[in-house]
């Protein structure tokens, strides 16, 4: 019962430096496990490593990789086998951040590159997972995705990319049904410091006033210079920020032996936010 | 801070803008230390129909997390029988039995009067008692189709309706609605895979009510669990209220659905100390399924 929930794992955690990327790290090192922590700034991500072994006494072991090159994705699965020789889990944290675009005002630069990390990038770490996990049979890939998965509002291409990693998932889940590996995807809630740029191409901040007039002729909330975002906080439940330790938390349950029998599964934190 | 359902001036405000220090306090109202090895330390808890089974496995499991117990079941003796079989592990274990039939309306607020009474809150309700049943529609009786609904959706609704008046006031709850994998992908008989299917928009529903009043609810769904009354439906039994050969769903259930990969209620239960506990704090109007994708 005294026994880590997630002691002797060794959990690959994509996307670690910033604020949910440390929140996991922290949850994930205090109950146990070793956190290879990812991400593209090598300074920021050390800092990272550093503060949460130390805080925590746990286990941190950070290699920089660039979530859309296959190259840095080739050296960090070489380099993690190498060290540790085995690995438990995937958590792909790293993710663009899109900025609340319907799709008029997108082009084609910008749906490249949503598309080149958070579906091709996804794929490929998915893929060098799958791969160890099947020759193990054993392991747990945890996707995370976003609130948009429940109710897709935000920005077209974000979205788009976001259902094609559920798509992802729920195939991997199915292609893995009894050989011991589990697929499952975790969506955050929208957080208080605002990880995602919730601004529009052209700095439209969203306020509700500049909307009000036609608001109260119809009801309908216009889409402004492109932007979601009137549209998103109207229809949204934006007053329920979560902390992400909550989110976190959900990531220990996934990622441990209590949810051993759970797979295909989609779970959102938002504390209902989006339902 | 609570979810205001009228649009004015503070709700705009603090709703709309964040960054703001008005949205940074909602954010940090509470610092949970969570514990693992007592997760429901002190939580008054109600799990229905647990005096075998999956029920049992879930009431045992929070009784080793702390949880100060009112476990209800039908059979009185087998009541408990099974609180005793807990205190035999958990010799301080904190256990009220109350033995009665979930669809007798009266019974349902007299459990919830009492609860009140004696603790003074509730934080986690667990939906657990419910049946089974494998007709095919057109064969289906109105009989099994009143008693299902009764049992498995009236009577959560009834005790999601008593146990809110205790927890909106307090502002905290955490419902647990046992539903099922057949009220996602309905495989079983038409009457049981519709109940599960209302029960888990009942599910959703309490939770758009509860954003932001520090209430959870969220639907445990199990897929097919090794328990005396999973066993007794696959034989054929009396309480499993199975449908002769030719007018059940089992053939189809057994084609499409995964058969060599069960889960045991240990697993269920962990799903529902997941559920009950501070680690779902920010978990509400989830259908969460347990059943190791043998559904999908």
């Amino acid at each position: 019962m005294n026994q880590k929930v997630l002691d002797g794992k060794v959990i690959i955690l994509v996307g670690a430096s910033g604020g949910l990327g440390k929140s996991f790290a922290t949850e994930f090192a205090k109950e146990g496990a070793t956190v290879v922590m990812t991400g593209r700034n090598s300074a920021k991500l050390k800092a990272a490593a550093d503060e949460i072994a130390s805080a925590t006494g746990g286990k941190t072991f950070p290699v920089q990789a660039d979530y859309k090159s296959k190259e840095d994705a080739d050296r960090l699965f070489k380099t993690v086998l190498d060290e540790f020789g085995k690995f438990d889990g995937l958590v792909t944290n790293a993710s663009s951040t899109g900025n609340c675009l319907s799709l008029e005002a997108t082009d084609e630069a910008y749906v490249d590159e949503i598309i080149d990390t958070d579906v091709k990038g996804l794929m490929r770490y998915n893929r060098y997972a799958l791969e160890h996990f099947l020759k193990r049979n054993e392991g747990c890939i945890l996707n995370i995705g976003s609130n948009n998965l429940q109710h897709p509002i935000c920005d077209s291409v974000y979205c788009s990319a976001k259902f094609a990693m559920y798509g992802l998932s729920m195939q991997l889940a199915m292609r893995c049904v009894g050989t011991g590996v589990r697929v499952n995807v975790l969506n955050p809630g929208s957080f208080p410091s605002g990880s995602g740029a919730n601004v529009s191409a052209k700095g439209n901040t969203g306020h509700m006033y500049d909307a009000e007039e036609k608001v109260q002729a119809s009801g309908i909330i216009p889409v402004v210079d492109g932007s979601m975002v009137d549209v998103m906080k109207a229809r949204t439940n934006r007053a329920v920020p979560v902390d992400t330790d909550q989110v976190a938390y959900a990531a220990v349950f996934l990622l441990s032996d209590m949810a051993k029998e759970i797979t295909g599964q989609m779970l959102t934190v938002d504390r209902g936010g989006y339902l | 801070m609570k979810w205001k359902h009228e649009l004015d001036e503070n709700y705009i405000n603090i709703g709309r803008q964040p960054g703001s220090d008005e949205y940074a306090a909602v954010a940090a109202d509470e610092d949970i230390k969570l514990n693992y090895s007592r997760l429901l330390d002190g939580r008054v808890c109600i799990v229905t129909g647990s005096s075998y089974g999956m029920g049992f496995s879930m009431a045992k499991l929070y009784a080793q997390h702390g949880a100060r117990l009112i476990m209800t079941a039908r059979n009185e003796e087998k009541l408990n029988k099974a609180a005793d079989d807990i205190r035999k592990e958990i010799p301080d274990a904190d256990i009220l039995t109350m033995a009665f039939d979930m669809c007798d309306r009266d019974k349902c607020d007299d459990m919830m009067a009492k609860v009140k009474e004696k603790y003074g809150r509730l934080d986690v309700l667990l939906n657990n008692a419910g049946m089974g049943d494998q007709w095919r529609i057109e064969e289906m009786p109105d009989e099994i189709m009143d008693y299902i609904f009764e049992l498995n959706l009236k009577g959560p609704m009834r005790l999601c309706r008593a146990a809110l008046k205790i927890m909106l006031p307090q502002e905290y709850g955490r419902i647990v609605n046992v539903a099922s994998v057949n009220g996602i992908r309905p495989m079983c008989g038409a009457a049981y895979t519709a109940s599960k299917g209302a029960l888990n928009m009942l599910t959703k529903n309490i939770a758009i009510r509860c954003v932001g009043t520090g209430v959870n609810c969220n639907s445990l769904c199990p897929g097919f669990t090794v328990t005396p009354l999973a066993l007794e439906q696959e034989k054929g039994g009396e309480s499993s209220r199975l449908a002769p050969a030719g007018k059940d769903m089992i053939p189809i259930l057994h084609e499409r659905t995964v058969r060599n990969a069960p889960t045991f209620p240990i697993d269920q239960a962990n799903l529902a100390l997941f559920l009950g506990s501070d680690m779902s704090r920010g978990v509400n109007g989830q259908l969460i399924v347990c059943d190791n994708g043998q559904f999908l």
